[in-house]
Protein backbone atom coordinates (compact mmCIF):
# COMPACT_ATOMS: atom_id res chain seq x y z
CA UNK A 1 0.00 0.00 0.00
CA UNK A 2 2.51 2.81 -1.34
CA UNK A 3 0.45 6.13 0.14
CA UNK A 4 1.70 9.50 -1.08
CA UNK A 5 -1.77 10.32 -0.20
CA UNK A 6 -3.39 9.11 2.70
CA UNK A 7 -6.78 6.95 2.63
CA UNK A 8 -7.83 8.84 5.95
CA UNK A 9 -7.05 12.62 3.73
CA UNK A 10 -8.67 10.72 0.52
CA UNK A 11 -11.77 10.45 2.44
CA UNK A 12 -11.47 14.02 4.30
CA UNK A 13 -11.10 15.36 0.79
CA UNK A 14 -13.41 13.29 -1.37
CA UNK A 15 -15.92 12.28 1.24
CA UNK A 16 -15.67 8.65 0.48
CA UNK A 17 -15.94 6.51 3.22
CA UNK A 18 -12.60 5.41 4.56
CA UNK A 19 -11.83 1.54 3.58
CA UNK A 20 -12.99 -1.12 5.78
CA UNK A 21 -10.94 -3.63 7.42
CA UNK A 22 -12.96 -6.80 8.17
CA UNK A 23 -9.36 -8.66 7.44
CA UNK A 24 -8.45 -7.78 11.19
CA UNK A 25 -11.73 -8.45 12.84
CA UNK A 26 -11.59 -11.78 10.94
CA UNK A 27 -8.03 -12.54 12.14
CA UNK A 28 -8.59 -11.52 15.93
CA UNK A 29 -11.93 -14.60 15.30
CA UNK A 30 -9.15 -16.61 13.66
CA UNK A 31 -6.30 -16.00 16.80
CA UNK A 32 -9.12 -17.20 19.42
CA UNK A 33 -10.00 -20.27 18.14
CA UNK A 34 -6.68 -21.08 16.92
CA UNK A 35 -5.44 -20.25 21.00
CA UNK A 36 -8.23 -22.41 21.67
CA UNK A 37 -6.86 -25.65 19.88
CA UNK A 38 -3.17 -24.40 20.83
CA UNK A 39 -4.43 -24.98 24.83
CA UNK A 40 -6.68 -28.04 23.61
CA UNK A 41 -3.85 -29.69 22.41
CA UNK A 42 -2.16 -29.83 25.53
CA UNK A 43 -5.04 -30.19 27.67
CA UNK A 44 -6.43 -33.56 25.96
CA UNK A 45 -3.93 -35.22 25.25
CA UNK A 46 -2.68 -36.32 28.80
CA UNK A 47 0.90 -36.88 29.35
CA UNK A 48 2.05 -35.05 26.79
CA UNK A 49 5.02 -33.52 29.00
CA UNK A 50 6.46 -36.29 30.15
CA UNK A 51 8.71 -37.11 27.30
CA UNK A 52 10.46 -33.49 27.68
CA UNK A 53 12.85 -33.16 30.40
CA UNK A 54 13.62 -30.31 32.38
CA UNK A 55 15.67 -28.82 29.18
CA UNK A 56 12.94 -29.82 26.61
CA UNK A 57 10.66 -28.38 29.11
CA UNK A 58 12.32 -24.92 29.05
CA UNK A 59 12.80 -24.95 25.33
CA UNK A 60 9.59 -26.44 24.35
CA UNK A 61 7.92 -23.34 27.09
CA UNK A 62 10.41 -20.85 24.57
CA UNK A 63 8.74 -22.06 21.73
CA UNK A 64 5.13 -22.02 23.01
CA UNK A 65 5.51 -18.36 24.10
CA UNK A 66 6.03 -17.39 20.73
CA UNK A 67 2.79 -19.24 19.59
CA UNK A 68 0.05 -16.93 20.23
CA UNK A 69 2.07 -14.10 18.27
CA UNK A 70 3.24 -16.07 15.55
CA UNK A 71 -0.39 -17.41 14.99
CA UNK A 72 -2.28 -13.66 15.46
CA UNK A 73 0.82 -12.78 12.41
CA UNK A 74 -0.12 -15.91 10.59
CA UNK A 75 -3.88 -15.07 10.70
CA UNK A 76 -3.33 -11.64 9.91
CA UNK A 77 -1.33 -11.76 7.04
CA UNK A 78 -3.69 -14.50 5.24
CA UNK A 79 -6.70 -12.29 6.20
CA UNK A 80 -5.23 -9.19 4.55
CA UNK A 81 -3.97 -10.23 1.39
CA UNK A 82 -5.72 -7.74 -0.64
CA UNK A 83 -3.59 -4.76 1.28
CA UNK A 84 -1.23 -6.17 3.56
CA UNK A 85 0.70 -3.87 6.33
CA UNK A 86 4.39 -4.53 5.14
CA UNK A 87 6.06 -7.10 7.31
CA UNK A 88 8.99 -5.63 8.47
CA UNK A 89 7.13 -3.03 10.14
CA UNK A 90 4.50 -4.95 11.66
CA UNK A 91 7.77 -7.49 12.68
CA UNK A 92 9.74 -4.27 13.77
CA UNK A 93 6.88 -2.85 15.99
CA UNK A 94 6.48 -6.53 17.54
CA UNK A 95 10.56 -6.51 18.00
CA UNK A 96 10.39 -3.47 19.64
CA UNK A 97 7.52 -4.12 21.98
CA UNK A 98 9.58 -7.05 23.12
CA UNK A 99 12.60 -5.61 23.26
CA UNK A 100 11.54 -2.78 25.34
CA UNK A 101 10.06 -4.96 27.64
CA UNK A 102 12.71 -7.36 28.26
CA UNK A 103 15.24 -4.28 28.54
CA UNK A 104 12.56 -2.69 31.27
CA UNK A 105 10.76 -5.19 32.66
CA UNK A 106 13.43 -6.54 35.42
CA UNK A 107 15.14 -3.15 36.21
CA UNK A 108 11.09 -1.44 36.80
CA UNK A 109 9.92 -4.31 38.06
CA UNK A 110 12.54 -6.04 40.03
CA UNK A 111 14.60 -3.54 41.13
CA UNK A 112 12.60 -0.25 40.98
CA UNK A 113 9.35 -1.30 42.24
CA UNK A 114 10.33 -4.52 43.73
CA UNK A 115 6.65 -5.91 42.89
CA UNK A 116 6.37 -9.22 44.11
CA UNK A 117 7.17 -7.67 47.78
CA UNK A 118 4.34 -5.67 47.71
CA UNK A 119 1.96 -5.87 44.92
CA UNK A 120 0.01 -8.88 46.12
CA UNK A 121 0.18 -8.16 49.58
CA UNK A 122 -3.52 -6.52 49.42
CA UNK A 123 -6.18 -6.87 47.44
CA UNK A 124 -6.16 -2.82 46.47
CA UNK A 125 -2.00 -3.12 46.13
CA UNK A 126 -2.57 -5.56 43.56
CA UNK A 127 -5.44 -3.73 41.73
CA UNK A 128 -3.48 -0.29 42.21
CA UNK A 129 -0.14 -1.83 41.70
CA UNK A 130 -1.28 -3.78 38.47
CA UNK A 131 -2.55 -0.35 37.08
CA UNK A 132 -0.06 1.63 37.67
CA UNK A 133 3.25 -0.16 37.16
CA UNK A 134 2.36 -2.95 34.84
CA UNK A 135 -0.69 -1.12 33.09
CA UNK A 136 1.52 1.73 32.66
CA UNK A 137 4.67 0.56 32.41
CA UNK A 138 3.32 -2.25 29.45
CA UNK A 139 1.13 0.61 27.56
CA UNK A 140 4.27 2.98 27.81
CA UNK A 141 6.68 0.50 25.84
CA UNK A 142 3.53 0.26 23.18
CA UNK A 143 2.88 3.52 22.88
CA UNK A 144 6.84 4.12 22.33
CA UNK A 145 7.46 0.94 20.29
CA UNK A 146 4.41 1.99 17.61
CA UNK A 147 5.32 6.05 17.94
CA UNK A 148 9.20 5.00 17.44
CA UNK A 149 8.87 2.40 14.83
CA UNK A 150 5.38 3.34 12.65
CA UNK A 151 3.93 6.66 13.51
CA UNK A 152 5.29 8.74 11.09
CA UNK A 153 5.37 6.44 8.55
CA UNK A 154 3.46 6.70 5.69
CA UNK A 155 2.42 3.57 5.54
CA UNK A 156 0.38 4.28 9.01
CA UNK A 157 -2.28 5.51 6.61
CA UNK A 158 -6.05 4.15 8.63
CA UNK A 159 -6.90 4.33 11.94
CA UNK A 160 -7.62 0.91 11.99
CA UNK A 161 -3.80 0.84 11.87
CA UNK A 162 -2.84 2.12 15.00
CA UNK A 163 -5.00 -0.98 16.66
CA UNK A 164 -3.21 -3.57 14.22
CA UNK A 165 0.24 -2.20 15.38
CA UNK A 166 -0.39 -1.80 19.05
CA UNK A 167 -1.46 -5.32 19.21
CA UNK A 168 1.93 -6.33 17.33
CA UNK A 169 3.71 -4.28 20.28
CA UNK A 170 1.49 -5.81 23.20
CA UNK A 171 2.02 -9.26 21.52
CA UNK A 172 5.86 -8.48 22.11
CA UNK A 173 5.32 -7.91 25.74
CA UNK A 174 2.93 -10.68 26.16
CA UNK A 175 5.48 -12.75 24.77
CA UNK A 176 9.07 -11.23 26.76
CA UNK A 177 6.36 -11.90 29.44
CA UNK A 178 5.77 -15.33 28.29
CA UNK A 179 9.31 -16.41 28.07
CA UNK A 180 9.90 -14.80 31.66
CA UNK A 181 7.23 -17.00 33.18
CA UNK A 182 8.72 -20.21 31.83
CA UNK A 183 12.29 -19.21 32.66
CA UNK A 184 11.16 -18.32 36.14
CA UNK A 185 9.50 -21.51 36.42
CA UNK A 186 12.08 -23.83 35.32
CA UNK A 187 10.00 -24.72 32.18
CA UNK A 188 6.42 -25.24 31.72
CA UNK A 189 4.01 -27.20 32.85
CA UNK A 190 2.00 -27.55 29.60
CA UNK A 191 -0.92 -27.68 30.58
CA UNK A 192 -1.63 -24.89 32.72
CA UNK A 193 1.13 -23.07 31.51
CA UNK A 194 -0.82 -23.00 27.65
CA UNK A 195 -3.16 -21.41 29.17
CA UNK A 196 -1.37 -18.99 31.18
CA UNK A 197 0.20 -17.81 27.91
CA UNK A 198 -2.96 -17.49 26.23
CA UNK A 199 -4.50 -15.46 28.69
CA UNK A 200 -1.08 -13.53 29.15
CA UNK A 201 -1.27 -12.88 25.34
CA UNK A 202 -4.90 -11.86 25.41
CA UNK A 203 -4.77 -9.33 28.23
CA UNK A 204 -1.77 -7.52 26.32
CA UNK A 205 -3.07 -7.88 22.87
CA UNK A 206 -6.74 -6.13 24.01
CA UNK A 207 -5.26 -3.65 26.51
CA UNK A 208 -3.14 -2.62 23.31
CA UNK A 209 -5.77 -2.63 21.08
CA UNK A 210 -7.15 0.34 23.06
CA UNK A 211 -4.12 2.61 23.30
CA UNK A 212 -4.21 1.62 19.22
CA UNK A 213 -7.34 3.53 18.71
CA UNK A 214 -6.16 6.55 20.44
CA UNK A 215 -2.68 5.93 18.38
CA UNK A 216 -5.02 5.85 15.04
CA UNK A 217 -7.13 8.50 15.95
CA UNK A 218 -4.11 11.06 16.92
CA UNK A 219 -2.05 9.58 13.68
CA UNK A 220 -4.97 11.66 11.81
CA UNK A 221 -6.43 14.35 13.96
CA UNK A 222 -5.23 17.28 15.98
CA UNK A 223 -5.89 15.65 19.38
CA UNK A 224 -6.62 18.18 22.75
CA UNK A 225 -3.76 17.53 25.09
CA UNK A 226 -5.54 14.94 27.10
CA UNK A 227 -5.86 12.58 24.91
CA UNK A 228 -3.21 10.52 24.35
CA UNK A 229 -2.36 10.45 28.50
CA UNK A 230 -6.05 9.15 28.57
CA UNK A 231 -5.14 5.93 25.70
CA UNK A 232 -2.34 5.29 27.72
CA UNK A 233 -3.98 5.37 30.99
CA UNK A 234 -7.62 3.57 29.34
CA UNK A 235 -5.04 0.51 28.49
CA UNK A 236 -3.18 0.45 31.96
CA UNK A 237 -6.28 0.13 33.40
CA UNK A 238 -8.01 -2.75 31.28
CA UNK A 239 -4.62 -4.35 31.92
CA UNK A 240 -4.42 -3.92 35.75
CA UNK A 241 -8.15 -4.93 35.79
CA UNK A 242 -7.65 -7.92 33.81
CA UNK A 243 -5.39 -9.61 35.62
CA UNK A 244 -6.52 -8.37 39.04
CA UNK A 245 -10.17 -10.26 37.48
CA UNK A 246 -8.11 -13.25 36.34
CA UNK A 247 -6.76 -13.68 39.70
CA UNK A 248 -9.35 -13.02 41.68
CA UNK A 249 -11.46 -15.67 40.04
CA UNK A 250 -9.08 -17.93 41.45
CA UNK A 251 -6.64 -18.28 38.75
CA UNK A 252 -3.76 -18.29 41.06
CA UNK A 253 -4.79 -20.57 43.29
CA UNK A 254 -4.48 -23.82 44.14
CA UNK A 255 -7.88 -24.77 43.79
CA UNK A 256 -8.29 -22.32 40.74
CA UNK A 257 -9.97 -23.62 37.34
CA UNK A 258 -7.52 -22.85 34.40
CA UNK A 259 -10.38 -23.27 31.92
CA UNK A 260 -12.35 -20.53 33.88
CA UNK A 261 -9.33 -18.54 33.61
CA UNK A 262 -9.45 -19.25 29.30
CA UNK A 263 -12.97 -18.62 29.08
CA UNK A 264 -12.74 -15.44 31.10
CA UNK A 265 -9.93 -14.07 29.04
CA UNK A 266 -11.74 -14.96 25.79
CA UNK A 267 -14.87 -13.08 26.74
CA UNK A 268 -12.76 -10.06 27.97
CA UNK A 269 -10.98 -9.87 24.69
CA UNK A 270 -14.28 -10.15 22.89
CA UNK A 271 -15.95 -7.87 24.71
CA UNK A 272 -12.93 -5.17 24.28
CA UNK A 273 -12.26 -6.20 20.57
CA UNK A 274 -15.95 -5.29 20.13
CA UNK A 275 -15.80 -2.44 21.66
CA UNK A 276 -12.70 -1.19 19.86
CA UNK A 277 -14.23 -2.39 16.62
CA UNK A 278 -17.33 -0.54 17.55
CA UNK A 279 -15.00 2.91 18.63
CA UNK A 280 -13.35 2.76 14.83
CA UNK A 281 -16.66 2.43 13.03
CA UNK A 282 -18.45 5.19 14.67
CA UNK A 283 -14.49 7.28 13.96
CA UNK A 284 -14.78 6.34 10.48
CA UNK A 285 -18.31 7.64 10.65
CA UNK A 286 -17.41 10.87 11.75
CA UNK A 287 -14.54 11.29 9.94
CA UNK A 288 -16.89 10.55 6.54
CA UNK A 289 -19.78 13.16 7.91
CA UNK A 290 -16.59 15.84 8.92
CA UNK A 291 -15.15 15.40 5.32
CA UNK A 292 -19.02 16.14 3.61
CA UNK A 293 -18.70 19.98 4.46
CA UNK A 294 -19.68 22.74 2.27
CA UNK A 295 -16.94 25.17 1.73
CA UNK A 296 -17.82 28.72 1.74
CA UNK A 297 -14.94 30.73 1.63
CA UNK A 298 -13.08 29.97 4.96
CA UNK A 299 -16.38 28.80 6.67
CA UNK A 300 -16.96 25.36 7.14
CA UNK A 301 -19.77 23.91 8.11
CA UNK A 302 -20.38 20.48 8.81
CA UNK A 303 -23.32 18.53 7.80
CA UNK A 304 -25.83 17.02 10.15
CA UNK A 305 -24.73 13.46 11.10
CA UNK A 306 -28.14 11.50 11.02
CA UNK A 307 -28.22 9.67 7.47
CA UNK A 308 -24.94 10.91 6.21
CA UNK A 309 -22.38 8.06 7.66
CA UNK A 310 -24.77 5.24 7.03
CA UNK A 311 -22.55 3.87 4.53
CA UNK A 312 -19.10 4.46 6.65
CA UNK A 313 -17.99 1.79 9.26
CA UNK A 314 -15.79 -1.57 8.62
CA UNK B 1 -19.88 9.54 30.20
CA UNK B 2 -21.75 10.04 26.82
CA UNK B 3 -19.61 13.07 26.46
CA UNK B 4 -16.91 11.31 27.35
CA UNK B 5 -17.25 9.13 24.33
CA UNK B 6 -18.25 11.53 22.16
CA UNK B 7 -14.83 13.20 22.89
CA UNK B 8 -12.72 10.07 22.12
CA UNK B 9 -14.67 8.78 19.17
CA UNK B 10 -14.69 12.57 18.03
CA UNK B 11 -11.02 14.48 19.18
CA UNK B 12 -11.47 17.59 16.96
CA UNK B 13 -14.39 19.26 15.46
CA UNK B 14 -12.76 19.76 12.29
CA UNK B 15 -10.58 16.97 11.34
CA UNK B 16 -7.25 18.76 11.05
CA UNK B 17 -4.48 16.65 10.53
CA UNK B 18 -2.11 17.35 13.33
CA UNK B 19 1.47 19.11 13.01
CA UNK B 20 4.90 18.02 14.18
CA UNK B 21 4.52 19.88 16.96
CA UNK B 22 1.35 18.74 18.61
CA UNK B 23 2.50 15.16 18.10
CA UNK B 24 5.63 16.34 20.40
CA UNK B 25 2.73 17.76 22.56
CA UNK B 26 1.38 14.67 22.74
CA UNK B 27 4.56 12.63 23.57
CA UNK B 28 5.71 15.06 26.83
CA UNK B 29 1.52 14.82 28.03
CA UNK B 30 2.44 10.69 28.01
CA UNK B 31 5.65 11.10 29.31
CA UNK B 32 4.34 13.03 31.97
CA UNK B 33 1.28 11.00 32.63
CA UNK B 34 3.37 7.77 32.60
CA UNK B 35 5.89 9.17 35.31
CA UNK B 36 3.10 10.61 37.75
CA UNK B 37 1.57 6.67 37.62
CA UNK B 38 4.62 5.80 38.50
CA UNK B 39 5.18 8.01 41.64
CA UNK B 40 1.52 7.24 42.68
CA UNK B 41 3.14 3.32 42.70
CA UNK B 42 5.73 4.45 45.03
CA UNK B 43 3.32 5.94 47.27
CA UNK B 44 1.23 2.98 47.47
CA UNK B 45 4.19 0.68 47.87
CA UNK B 46 5.37 2.89 50.90
CA UNK B 47 1.92 2.59 52.03
CA UNK B 48 1.84 -1.01 52.01
CA UNK B 49 5.28 -1.38 53.42
CA UNK B 50 4.52 1.21 56.20
CA UNK B 51 1.25 -0.28 57.11
CA UNK B 52 0.70 -1.88 60.75
CA UNK B 53 -1.04 -3.26 63.79
CA UNK B 54 -0.45 -2.06 67.21
CA UNK B 55 -0.07 -4.65 69.89
CA UNK B 56 -0.27 -3.68 73.79
CA UNK B 57 0.83 -5.85 76.68
CA UNK B 58 0.39 -5.06 80.56
CA UNK B 59 -2.12 -2.81 79.66
CA UNK B 60 -0.72 -0.86 77.59
CA UNK B 61 2.64 -0.41 79.43
CA UNK B 62 4.34 -1.75 76.15
CA UNK B 63 3.04 -0.59 72.90
CA UNK B 64 4.28 -2.00 69.72
CA UNK B 65 3.40 -1.44 66.12
CA UNK B 66 4.51 -4.92 63.86
CA UNK B 67 3.26 -5.65 60.08
CA UNK B 68 -0.88 -5.45 59.26
CA UNK B 69 -0.71 -8.75 57.07
CA UNK B 70 1.14 -10.57 60.04
CA UNK B 71 -1.18 -12.84 61.89
CA UNK B 72 -1.65 -11.69 65.19
CA UNK B 73 -2.05 -14.01 68.38
CA UNK B 74 -2.87 -12.49 71.51
CA UNK B 75 -1.51 -14.64 74.19
CA UNK B 76 -2.38 -13.63 78.18
CA UNK B 77 -1.96 -10.35 79.47
CA UNK B 78 2.21 -10.57 78.91
CA UNK B 79 2.63 -12.54 75.70
CA UNK B 80 2.12 -11.42 72.22
CA UNK B 81 3.21 -12.78 68.82
CA UNK B 82 2.79 -12.51 65.25
CA UNK B 83 3.45 -14.10 62.22
CA UNK B 84 4.07 -13.53 58.55
CA UNK B 85 2.27 -16.24 56.63
CA UNK B 86 3.23 -15.15 54.02
CA UNK B 87 6.85 -15.77 54.56
CA UNK B 88 8.94 -17.44 51.18
CA UNK B 89 10.89 -19.99 53.42
CA UNK B 90 8.91 -23.11 55.52
CA UNK B 91 10.12 -21.14 58.66
CA UNK B 92 7.63 -18.02 59.00
CA UNK B 93 8.86 -15.05 59.98
CA UNK B 94 7.36 -13.54 63.04
CA UNK B 95 7.70 -11.57 66.35
CA UNK B 96 7.22 -13.01 69.96
CA UNK B 97 7.19 -10.88 72.71
CA UNK B 98 7.26 -11.80 76.59
CA UNK B 99 7.56 -9.89 79.86
CA UNK B 100 8.04 -11.37 83.45
CA UNK B 101 8.49 -9.47 87.09
CA UNK B 102 12.30 -9.11 87.42
CA UNK B 103 13.08 -11.34 90.29
CA UNK B 104 14.55 -9.51 93.31
CA UNK B 105 17.55 -8.19 92.55
CA UNK B 106 18.12 -8.95 89.40
CA UNK B 107 19.25 -6.69 86.95
CA UNK B 108 18.77 -6.61 83.09
CA UNK B 109 22.48 -8.16 82.60
CA UNK B 110 21.15 -11.31 84.55
CA UNK B 111 17.66 -11.28 82.87
CA UNK B 112 19.98 -11.47 79.97
CA UNK B 113 21.90 -14.23 81.11
CA UNK B 114 19.20 -15.93 82.34
CA UNK B 115 16.78 -15.77 78.73
CA UNK B 116 19.81 -16.69 77.10
CA UNK B 117 20.57 -20.02 78.83
CA UNK B 118 17.11 -21.01 78.69
CA UNK B 119 17.67 -20.50 74.79
CA UNK B 120 20.77 -22.10 74.73
CA UNK B 121 19.52 -25.32 76.22
CA UNK B 122 16.05 -25.32 74.26
CA UNK B 123 16.93 -24.36 70.90
CA UNK B 124 19.03 -27.29 68.29
CA UNK B 125 22.88 -25.71 67.90
CA UNK B 126 22.24 -22.27 69.53
CA UNK B 127 24.88 -19.77 69.14
CA UNK B 128 24.57 -16.55 69.97
CA UNK B 129 26.67 -14.30 67.43
CA UNK B 130 26.58 -10.32 68.52
CA UNK B 131 25.23 -8.38 70.93
CA UNK B 132 25.37 -4.54 71.81
CA UNK B 133 24.12 -2.38 74.42
CA UNK B 134 21.55 0.17 72.73
CA UNK B 135 18.20 2.03 74.24
CA UNK B 136 14.54 2.00 73.24
CA UNK B 137 11.37 4.36 73.87
CA UNK B 138 13.50 7.44 74.50
CA UNK B 139 16.11 6.26 76.32
CA UNK B 140 15.33 3.05 78.23
CA UNK B 141 18.39 0.77 78.13
CA UNK B 142 18.40 -1.95 76.10
CA UNK B 143 20.72 -4.80 75.04
CA UNK B 144 20.10 -6.50 71.32
CA UNK B 145 21.10 -10.82 71.47
CA UNK B 146 21.65 -11.78 67.71
CA UNK B 147 21.78 -15.66 67.30
CA UNK B 148 21.22 -18.27 65.57
CA UNK B 149 19.80 -21.53 65.53
CA UNK B 150 18.50 -24.96 63.66
CA UNK B 151 14.82 -25.41 63.12
CA UNK B 152 12.67 -28.39 61.67
CA UNK B 153 9.47 -26.54 60.79
CA UNK B 154 8.32 -29.17 58.93
CA UNK B 155 9.03 -32.29 60.63
CA UNK B 156 5.74 -32.77 62.73
CA UNK B 157 3.82 -32.56 59.62
CA UNK B 158 6.12 -35.45 58.34
CA UNK B 159 6.81 -32.99 55.23
CA UNK B 160 10.54 -33.99 53.76
CA UNK B 161 11.60 -30.30 53.74
CA UNK B 162 15.72 -29.88 54.91
CA UNK B 163 16.25 -27.96 58.73
CA UNK B 164 16.37 -24.47 58.48
CA UNK B 165 18.82 -22.29 60.05
CA UNK B 166 17.18 -19.64 62.10
CA UNK B 167 18.51 -16.23 62.83
CA UNK B 168 16.90 -13.64 65.49
CA UNK B 169 17.33 -10.89 67.27
CA UNK B 170 15.97 -10.00 71.10
CA UNK B 171 15.73 -7.06 72.06
CA UNK B 172 15.60 -7.11 76.07
CA UNK B 173 14.62 -3.92 78.20
CA UNK B 174 13.07 -3.68 81.14
CA UNK B 175 10.61 -1.32 82.30
CA UNK B 176 8.82 -0.59 85.66
CA UNK B 177 9.66 -3.82 87.36
CA UNK B 178 9.14 -5.99 84.30
CA UNK B 179 11.78 -7.71 81.62
CA UNK B 180 11.08 -7.33 78.50
CA UNK B 181 11.81 -9.09 75.47
CA UNK B 182 10.84 -8.74 71.87
CA UNK B 183 12.29 -11.61 69.58
CA UNK B 184 12.47 -11.11 65.98
CA UNK B 185 12.87 -14.15 63.98
CA UNK B 186 13.19 -15.27 60.75
CA UNK B 187 15.27 -17.65 58.05
CA UNK B 188 18.70 -16.93 58.16
CA UNK B 189 18.52 -16.33 54.44
CA UNK B 190 14.96 -14.53 54.28
CA UNK B 191 16.42 -11.90 56.94
CA UNK B 192 17.57 -9.47 54.50
CA UNK B 193 14.17 -9.53 52.42
CA UNK B 194 12.17 -9.32 55.78
CA UNK B 195 14.01 -6.05 57.08
CA UNK B 196 11.17 -3.65 56.15
CA UNK B 197 8.79 -5.52 58.59
CA UNK B 198 11.41 -6.09 61.14
CA UNK B 199 12.18 -1.99 60.86
CA UNK B 200 8.24 -1.72 61.71
CA UNK B 201 8.63 -3.52 64.91
CA UNK B 202 12.05 -1.51 65.75
CA UNK B 203 10.81 1.48 64.58
CA UNK B 204 7.76 1.53 67.22
CA UNK B 205 10.04 0.71 69.47
CA UNK B 206 12.62 3.59 69.08
CA UNK B 207 15.32 1.29 69.02
CA UNK B 208 18.58 3.40 68.77
CA UNK B 209 22.08 2.77 69.46
CA UNK B 210 23.10 3.93 73.09
CA UNK B 211 24.92 7.01 73.74
CA UNK B 212 28.55 6.74 73.90
CA UNK B 213 30.12 6.73 77.57
CA UNK B 214 32.31 9.18 78.42
CA UNK B 215 36.06 7.97 79.08
CA UNK B 216 37.36 7.38 82.76
CA UNK B 217 39.44 10.44 83.43
CA UNK B 218 42.77 10.23 82.61
CA UNK B 219 41.74 7.24 79.97
CA UNK B 220 43.93 7.39 77.01
CA UNK B 221 43.29 5.07 73.76
CA UNK B 222 41.37 2.30 72.83
CA UNK B 223 37.19 2.51 72.47
CA UNK B 224 34.92 4.52 74.31
CA UNK B 225 31.98 2.00 73.15
CA UNK B 226 30.67 -0.66 75.73
CA UNK B 227 32.08 -4.47 75.33
CA UNK B 228 30.26 -6.34 73.02
CA UNK B 229 29.16 -3.65 70.57
CA UNK B 230 28.58 -4.29 67.25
Amino acid sequence: MQASTLPEETARSSGASPRTRPSFLRSVWFELLGLLLFVAIFNLLPGIGSAFNDAGLILLGIVLALVPAVLWLLFFYRMDRAEPEPKRLVIGVYLAGGLLAAALYIPIFGYLFAVDSWLPQYWWSQLLGGILVVGVVSMAIVYAAVRVVVFDNPEFDERLDGIIYAVAAGLGVATVNNFAYVLQHGGVNLDVGSIRMVTNTLGYASAAAVLGYFLGQARFEKVPIFYLPLGVLLGALLTGLYFFILDRAGASSLTGDPWRDLLLGIFLALVTMAAVGWLVRRSNEETLRVSRVVGDGDRWEALPAEGTAAEGGD
Amino acid sequence: MALWIDRIIKPSETNEAPAASDQIRSDIAVVVTVLFALLLALGIRNQVYSASNTAMLDDGALRLAYPERWVARQGDESSFSAVNLGSASTYDARLEVTSRPLREGESLELARFDRGLKLASSLDSYRELEAAEMQVLNGVPALVATYAYVADPTHASGAPDLPVVVEGQDVMFVLGDRFYVVALTADATEWEAGARDFAIVTDSLRLTDAPARAPAPGFQGGSNTAEGGN
